[in-house]
Parts: structure tokens; C-alpha cells; sequence
């Protein structure tokens, strides 16, 4: 019995290319142009769900064979102490969202916190 | 904003209790959630406790893919909301501060949310380590309470 894995669909029939699903799709697997017909790579989509809040209710979950999943998921490794992190990937798409520091991207959430607490005893200069 | 966080480092015992409250605080049917509040153990200090700054123009708010991190009006807090959220941890790696988390088995996003303008946290420290307190009292360092 083959292993099975889900992804997300374009229903091509009621898509009207509106691009909110490329926009938030963080694994980069929709393709598609505004007012074209948008495709999801099963390759890529890691079911994450973010793409769903379709208006047209055009994006559905289908079951595929886990061989479909041929795309290699490289991570962020902390620079500081290397625990893995995000994908390479999200932080491709975070670091051209406005608004975000990739710089934030480098380290992982316990060695920020190490920085932070770093941070405030130079200000507090002890 | 108009209340803060008051954080005295030489204050803290590093007991643990803020982190505890914190974490029933969020549970659900009587398993306590993750804590939004951590106390850094290791530096020179008994501990520091770390919590979210809630800050104007949020990192995590501006990285989510979904918009599930908004602004309460009410309480000033950056909430996550749970229907919304789908677990891709923007928002922890986009913090500069490390203060998101990941609530394990649900694998969702989870914040510091003032506890809806009451934080627990503050309730239940013995020392009086953390405060929320009005923003001018806050910003002020060392503070006479600190002495």
C-alpha cells in the first residue's frame, strides 16, 4: 500500500485568477498570473492551508500519492547554535515581505531570546 | 499602548511561577497550554523574564502569510487567532526577539495577549519582577521600586 499525503487543488472551473492564493502560499507552489488560471504544484504544497480562504471556494484537498512530494525541503539552520528553523524557502518569501527583518530569519527563537537578554544588560549598563 | 510590561532583572528569583500561570492561563479543558512567558536562566542574573513587547509595527503580524496576528483595540495586545493560523511558524522566525511560540499538538501560533488586559503573569510573581504598569512609569530606569 503506497503512502498517501494531502495537497491542496485549483478547481480551474471556478478560479477567476484573483492571486490571493499565490500571495499567501509561503512554499511558493501556486503558479499562475492575476486573471489567469491559477495551478497548485501537488511537488510543493505542504497542505499548510493558508491558500483555502479561496473566495470562490475554488481550492479543495485532495488525497495524491506521497511520491508527488519530489521537491527538497532545505531549512534554516541557526547560525548561533544550529537548530533547524523555517525552510529555506519561507524565508525566501518572509525577507521580501514588507515590514520583516531577515536578519530575524538567521537565528533561532531561544538564541533571540539570549540576544535580547544581552541587549538589555548593556542598555541597563551592568 | 498605554500600560507596559515592567521587567526589574534584579528582582526575579527565577521561580518559575509567571511561566506556570501563564500556562494554565492559556489552557483548554484543564491541559495547560504553552507558556508565553520564559525565564532566561543562564546569564549572571538569578533569571530575566522574558515576554512579548506587543510592538507598534509588528514583525509577526507584517510576516503572517494568513493575517491571523491583529491588534486588539480593547487590550493593545497582538492576538493570534487560532481559527486562522496554520501552523507555518512565520511568525516565530520573524520575531527579532524570539517571543512566539508553538503550541505543541496543536501546532499553532502562540503570543503573549495581556491575558485580556489582567496578565496572569503579574498576579502570581512573588517579587513583584514583572509589573504592568502606565507607559511613563515603565520607561523609567532604575526605577525607585527597583532600589
Amino acid at each position: 500500500m503506497t503512502e498517501k499525503i494531502t495537497v491542496y487543488q485549483v478547481d480551474h472551473a471556478l478560479c477567476i485568477g484573483c492571486h490571493r492564493c499565490f500571495k499567501v502560499c509561503t512554499y511558493q507552489a501556486v503558479s499562475g498570473n492575476p486573471k489567469e488560471k491559477h495551478t497548485i504544484d501537488p511537488a510543493r504544497c505542504m497542505a499548510c492551508g493558508a491558500c483555502f480562504d479561496c473566495p470562490k471556494k475554488a481550492i479543495s484537498k485532495v488525497e495524491v500519492e506521497a511520491s508527488v512530494r519530489t521537491v527538497e525541503i532545505a531549512r534554516v539552520r541557526c547560525e548561533c547554535c544550529g537548530a533547524l528553523t523555517i525552510t529555506t524557502a519561507q524565508a525566501d518569501w518572509g525577507s521580501r515581505r514588507k515590514g520583516v527583518n531577515a536578519e530575524a530569519f538567521k537565528l533561532c527563537d531561544e538564541c533571540k531570546r539570549r540576544r535580547m537578554v544581552g541587549q538589555a544588560r548593556q542598555l541597563m549598563g551592568c | 499602548m498605554d500600560r507596559i510590561f515592567r521587567v526589574v532583572p534584579e528582582k526575579c528569583v527565577a521561580c518559575g511561577k509567571c511561566e506556570l500561570a501563564c500556562a494554565f492561563a492559556h489552557g483548554q479543558d484543564g491541559v495547560p497550554g504553552v507558556s508565553r512567558i520564559r525565564i532566561y536562566r543562564r546569564g549572571p542574573e538569578a533569571g530575566v523574564p522574558i515576554i512579548c513587547l506587543q510592538c507598534d509595527s509588528a514583525a509577526c503580524a507584517a510576516a503572517c502569510s494568513v493575517g491571523a496576528i491583529k491588534w486588539n483595540v480593547e487590550t493593545g495586545a497582538l492576538e493570534v487567532d487560532r481559527d486562522k493560523c496554520v501552523g507555518c511558524m512565520m511568525c516565530v522566525a520573524a520575531c527579532p526577539f524570539g517571543n512566539i511560540y508553538m503550541e505543541p499538538g496543536l501546532d499553532k501560533a502562540a503570543k503573549c495577549d495581556l491575558c485580556g488586559g489582567k496578565p496572569q503573569c503579574v498576579a502570581f510573581c512573588p517579587t513583584g519582577a514583572i509589573a504592568y504598569v502606565p507607559t511613563e512609569a515603565g520607561v523609567k530606569y532604575p526605577c525607585e521600586s527597583a532600589v
